[in-house]
């Protein structure tokens, strides 16, 4: 079975919740060799972060603002091209903390846009990562 | 293979470039307001139809032909669609064709005024106006895309 974590971005929350689910932690860190791949390309794209226990393969992916639309037409898509149910699996991963972020990243640098950020970013971590493991918890293949 | 073509509400563009391929309009002459009216789905959905994928027809080949509205978010569908189909193994099975980028200003302002405040007039005949000037546009889109779905099931090898 495939996982899909959908975010609104995939290096955000759905990265987070994907290396959760995955036993890894809390975190950011994206597997070997995907460091190189230019951010524009992983945009929209699933992105394989790796496979749990049982085999079962886990991606991330970005889905713009309306996730729950990217999740009815995944399952459209699933359905149209005689995938069955239960091979694919999307769960989509959206925090409170998600909107505060993409506010944030439309200051503009030279209003201290990157510096506001990074600061939001650290401290929102403290409670971003707790919804999202009530979140990871929810999904069970 | 599965034709999807895709556009802000899956309601205009994306359904003419459908109507087309399906060749239930003529692509050589520009087509009248009852006949556009005619098309399934043409000017006729609402915001609970944004992501799904509507059935539309069977072409002369056997490519199944779907629409669908994603609102804003251009080729970027084009993209997650054609993603997804990959790590399922279907990708040769899926052509995906975001149409946003042939729509007219015509079309939009004629579409918003139709679908989203809900007025039909002066909406329609301002959309059907733009649909008209866009036609030519859609026409050699869709021609480009049966090409490429000939090339995709062997049909030109």
């Amino acid at each position: 079975m495939k996982i899909i974590f959908l975010g609104h971005n995939p290096l955000q929350a759905a990265l987070i919740a994907a290396n959760l689910y995955l036993g890894k932690g809390p975190t950011q860190k994206l597997p070997e060799g995907l460091n190189t791949v230019p951010y524009q390309d992983m945009l929209f794209s699933p992105i394989y972060i790796g496979s749990d226990n049982k085999g079962n393969q886990v991606y991330t992916l970005g889905g713009g603002k309306d996730l729950w639309m990217v999740k009815r037409s995944i399952e459209d898509l699933l359905n149209i091209l005689g995938i069955e149910e239960g091979n694919l699996m999307v769960a989509p991963v959206s925090t409170s903390w998600d909107r505060v972020l993409g506010w944030l990243s439309h200051i503009p640098p030279p209003l201290g846009g990157r510096h506001l950020n990074l600061l939001a970013r650290r401290i929102l971590w403290l409670f971003q990562h707790r919804v999202l493991q009530e979140l990871v918890k929810q999904v069970k293949p | 293979m599965k034709i999807i073509y895709h556009c802000y509400g899956g309601s205009h563009s994306s359904v003419i470039a459908a109507a087309l391929h399906l060749k239930w309009i003529d692509k050589d002459r520009l087509p009248s307001e009852e006949e556009m009216m005619a098309i399934p789905y043409y000017d006729k959905t609402d915001n609970g139809d944004f992501g799904s994928i509507r059935f539309m027809g069977i072409d002369e080949s056997g490519n199944e032909i779907y629409v669908l509205g994603k609102k804003g978010m251009g080729d970027k569908y084009t993209r997650i669609l054609m993603g997804v189909a990959e790590i399922v193994g279907k990708a040769d099975d899926l052509i995906a064709i975001d149409c946003l980028n042939r729509v007219n200003w015509s079309m939009k302002l004629g579409g918003f005024l139709s679908r989203r405040m809900g007025l039909i007039f002066p909406g329609r005949p301002v959309l059907v106006w733009g649909t008209r000037k866009a036609f030519l546009t859609l026409v050699n889109l869709v021609e480009t895309v049966r090409l490429k779905s000939f090339s995709s099931s062997g049909v030109n090898k």
